[in-house]
């Protein structure tokens, strides 16, 4: 059909722009369908703890699929500014809108199979590798659960053919408004100049600053999500308006300086103040995809990192059983040793500890005042142990005066002076208990301290409120693999009621299984926005190059020689390339306090390590974003070195 | 200025020997300071290429181009560069001024380029702003502008540094003829005080201002006549009763 003729000539003609879309647009299709199908075939069905991970498996899956959508929008309306060329020469041969409208109906469509098909067969090429990479990650041995859904196949055409429908329908819909004159001239519409914004770039300095502190300020834990959440707001739109408005103001004040006239300054502050008009939305973008890639992947890097740290914090021994000392019927930790020897599984390093009270406190000075909300932060959490259930547990005679104390804390910080205050009493330490065999687990957030006392005291003030007992064992040989899950299945069930028992076998397998995933899908995400945003960047040399090139000419006609010109270029692209990164990499540094915080809650681990790992993280992005923007810049240099003389002189 | 003198330029493009690939045959001619000089001829003659081998962005096959005391068609790319900036201003019918600076700026560039004080051209850059109408344009952008305007900020750069010469490329190619007309009678103003204009145009109207035609066609002068004292109007029937013997 003569129309489709037409069709296939535009794609073929406008070669340059396409193919990247084309690529980015299998490439999109590829990750949604090897998400969904993980998603389809149910790979975690049988596994306890992967539910976490199924569940941020849907919700990476929908982030994908928004930022597709947004993305193949965008992206066509780019394709659809270059493509008014050639359809306004057609119209002008005598082509009507109907027709004009088959044409680009024609292209999308090719387009759209043309994506589905490179799309779906480097899906299922990679579907298998990822899901095996995400089950190595999660250290799961899967006797290759991996099933390829037919299902999702047919859902992603379908996902795709309604985004492509909307989009030909957008198409058809701004064509058949156009009138014709716009048609003609609406190929290079020089944008509409303002005054210089100082009023728009103030406010965006402020915005982004407010969103920034904060991100510094905020302790309370409970507030910190909402509040990240609106500092996240407050900086996108911050640096939104800091590249478009901002930055011209910057560039305004440096132009008022005597310095302004000479070569570099002068066309360096020029040539940017040009450049950040057209490209500020392409450079925000591509500053917020990569504090997106930045903040996903560091945060999932530090909790795959300090997964371990998690489990020795929270397990002493191997084998923990916690009861209720009033409960006398049943002593738990005798059941579990005699199950033991039931299935074989030789124990030892038994340890216990009797807790007689618990109480939160918020540190005054040298003051500990006892608080009931235990969601605030900086708390510390004081243990009190009966001396002579101590002495009990440890075959020790220990004794203690009054208002004496022994305390004792993880990593042997020393947390408490010499005298404090506690439910209005003043006591004085008489020795901190330095013993790395010490049975006590902590609680991430919080300050822990189990604090010795005599038991007159320890009645008087804290009133034996919460009694209870740990065991810890270790395991010295578990055994076959099913005769220690049947003594596992066999203490846990019995503890039912109670009190509980819990291994750090299991919690180990857990935490593989959600940081692993988390992880894996963390790097799939960077992946995606890695992805949209090296198109951003092409597009954006793309249309930098082909509106500069003449530019160039001048210059060079009117005096400037070519290895001047050629330098000046190369500073303004390394500048406007290294704007992004740069505010990119502060916008990191704001979000890792907050994030760290919250980090602290959830792994006690060393901060070094998280510091570690997110300085990793960052250099590895600046090397990839480096190569990224020197191969799109290629395409800039391409461009305007294209000033043949003859291609501006005729006759 | 000293003189500008062509001695026998040629120019071909792809094999030498073949006759027909010469652009330009044994150009002779000599332009003496405060010159007005058009250059006409039918598309194709090769007037375009003659300018650019005055304005040093290329370089004649066979042939001498020299202005005062300076071979120019022995420069390389950088010397032709410098050359260009101290010596030359240029008019052209299109893609006069840079997008990326303001009027006032695209005006000052070549005072830039040449490392002078801007401030000691501040005076010079309100009178010329007075004289070609552009006070209120200063601290626009080029694509603000109009045609015109954009060829009279493009006639102002051109005059700010005083050059040896102004080059000028069909310079009313795009406007309309009153806007033409205003921008012929400047130019012709400057060149009575002094400056040294050679223009390239194929119409007779703005050939008129000149006092001096050189007739291209096929590579070679064809004629060449002078004003002497003739009005405007005289001096283009003059122009066009030659233009005519050019095509019979």
């Amino acid at each position: 059909m003569f129309l489709s003729k037409i069709a296939r000539n535009n794609i073929k003609a406008n070669k340059n722009m396409i193919i990247p879309f084309f690529i980015a647009g299998s490439l999109l299709t590829a990750f949604n369908f090897i998400l969904l199908n993980m998603i389809e075939s149910n790979s975690f069905k049988n596994i306890v703890s992967a539910d976490v991970v199924t569940i941020f498996l849907k919700y990476s899956f929908g982030i994908i699929l928004a930022i597709t959508v947004v993305f193949m929008f965008y992206a066509d309306n780019y394709l659809s500014q270059s493509r008014n060329r050639e359809l306004s020469l057609y119209s002008m041969l005598g082509m009507n809108k109907r027709q004009i409208t088959g044409v680009i109906t024609i292209e999308e469509i090719l387009t759209y199979i043309a994506t589905q098909v490179v799309g779906i067969f480097l899906g299922i090429g990679f579907s298998k590798l990822s899901s095996m990479l995400l089950f190595k990650m999660m250290s799961i041995d899967m006797k290759m659960n991996y099933r390829l859904s037919f299902k999702a196949i047919l859902e992603i055409i379908a996902i795709f053919a309604i985004i492509y429908l909307f989009i030909i329908l957008r198409n058809s819909i701004k064509i058949y408004r156009l009138n014709l004159q716009e048609f003609f001239n609406s190929t290079s519409k020089t944008e509409n100049i303002k005054k210089i914004p100082w009023i728009r770039g103030i406010i965006s300095f402020i915005i982004l600053f407010t969103g920034y502190i904060l991100a510094l300020m905020t302790k309370n834990p409970q507030k910190m999500l909402p509040v990240f959440l609106l500092a996240v707001g407050l900086v996108i739109v911050g640096i939104f308006m800091t590249f478009s408005f901002g930055s011209i103001v910057v560039l305004k004040f440096l132009k008022g300086r005597k310095s302004y006239y000479k070569i570099k300054n002068f066309v360096m502050i020029s040539g940017l103040t040009h450049r950040l008009r057209r490209s500020s939305v392409s450079l925000a973008t591509i500053c917020l995809l990569c504090t997106a890639t930045l903040v996903t992947v560091s945060v999932t890097a530090c909790l795959f990192a300090g997964r371990n740290q998690i489990l020795e914090e929270a397990y002493p021994r191997e084998v923990m059983v916690h009861s209720d000392r009033e409960s006398k019927k049943e002593n738990l930790s005798g059941y579990v040793e005699s199950s033991a020897k039931k299935h074989d599984i030789k124990l030892k390093d038994h340890a216990r500890l009797s807790i007689d009270a618990s109480i939160s406190a918020k540190k005054d000075e040298n003051n500990f005042k006892e608080i009931s909300n235990p969601a605030a932060s900086d708390l510390y959490q004081f243990n009190i142990i009966n001396i002579d259930n101590y002495n009990k547990d440890n075959g020790t005679n220990l004794k203690l005066s009054s208002n004496k104390v022994y305390y004792y804390t993880r990593n042997n910080d020393e947390v408490l002076d010499k005298k404090f205050k506690l439910k209005n009493n003043e006591w004085t330490v008489e020795k901190q208990i330095k013993d790395n065999n010490f049975l006590a687990n902590s609680q991430p957030g919080k300050t822990n301290i189990y604090l010795v006392m005599n038991s007159k005291e320890e009645k008087k003030y804290f009133k034996d409120k919460d009694t209870f007992v740990y065991d810890g064992f270790n395991i010295k040989d578990t055994g076959s693999k099913k005769q220690f899950q049947n003594f596992m299945d066999d203490s846990a069930s019995h503890a039912a009621g109670n009190g509980f028992v819990s291994f750090a076998h299991n919690e180990y397998v857990a935490l593989n299984i959600v940081m692993g995933g988390f992880l894996f899908l963390g790097g799939l995400l960077a992946i995606v926005f890695m992805l949209i945003t090296a198109l951003v960047m092409y597009y954006r040399q793309l249309a930098e190059g082909l509106s500069d090139r003449d530019d160039y000419i001048v210059m060079n006609e009117i005096g400037m020689g070519v290895s001047q010109v050629k330098k000046i270029v190369q500073r303004q692209v390394n500048w406007t390339s290294a704007a992004p990164l740069i505010f990119s990499a502060v916008n990191l540094l704001f979000a890792f306090t907050l994030l760290n915080r919250l980090l602290q809650y959830i792994t006690p681990a060393n901060p070094h390590l998280f510091i570690e790992v997110t300085l990793i993280t960052l250099l590895v992005f600046a090397v990839v974003y480096a190569v990224l923007s020197f191969l799109t810049g290629r395409v800039y240099f391409s461009l305007i070195k294209n000033n043949k003389l003859n291609d501006r002189r005729e006759g | 200025m000293s003189k500008l003198e062509i001695k026998s330029v040629s120019k071909t493009y792809g094999k030498v020997e073949n006759q027909s690939s010469y652009v330009l045959k044994n150009i002779n001619f000599t332009v003496e300071e405060g010159e007005y000089i058009s250059i006409m001829g039918e598309s194709g003659s090769g007037k375009t290429t003659l300018l650019n081998l005055l304005a040093t962005l290329d370089k004649p096959t066979k042939g001498s181009i020299q202005l005062g005391d300076q071979s120019v068609d022995q420069m390389n790319d950088s010397q032709s560069a410098d050359f260009r900036r101290d010596n030359l201003g240029f008019i052209f019918q299109k893609f006069n001024l840079l997008n990326i600076f303001t009027c006032r700026d695209n005006i000052l560039l070549p005072i830039v380029l040449a490392k002078k004080n801007v401030e000691d051209y501040t005076a010079k850059l309100n009178d010329l702003s007075r004289k070609l109408g552009l006070e209120d344009l200063l601290e626009k952008y080029p694509y603000q502008l109009s045609g015109g305007q954009q060829q009279r900020v493009a006639a102002a750069r051109a005059l700010i540094n005083s050059p040896e010469l102004i080059l000028a490329d069909e310079p009313t190619g795009a406007l309309d003829s009153s806007t033409s007309e205003k921008l012929l009678d400047i130019l012709q103003d400057f060149n009575n005080s002094g400056q040294t204009i050679l223009m390239v145009t194929h119409s007779a109207i703005a050939a008129s201002h000149s006092n001096r035609v050189l007739f291209i066609k096929d590579g070679t002068i064809f004629n060449q006549i002078y004003r002497g004292d003739m009005s405007n109007e005289e001096f283009y029937t003059k122009i066009v009763e030659a233009s005519t013997l050019l095509n019979e």
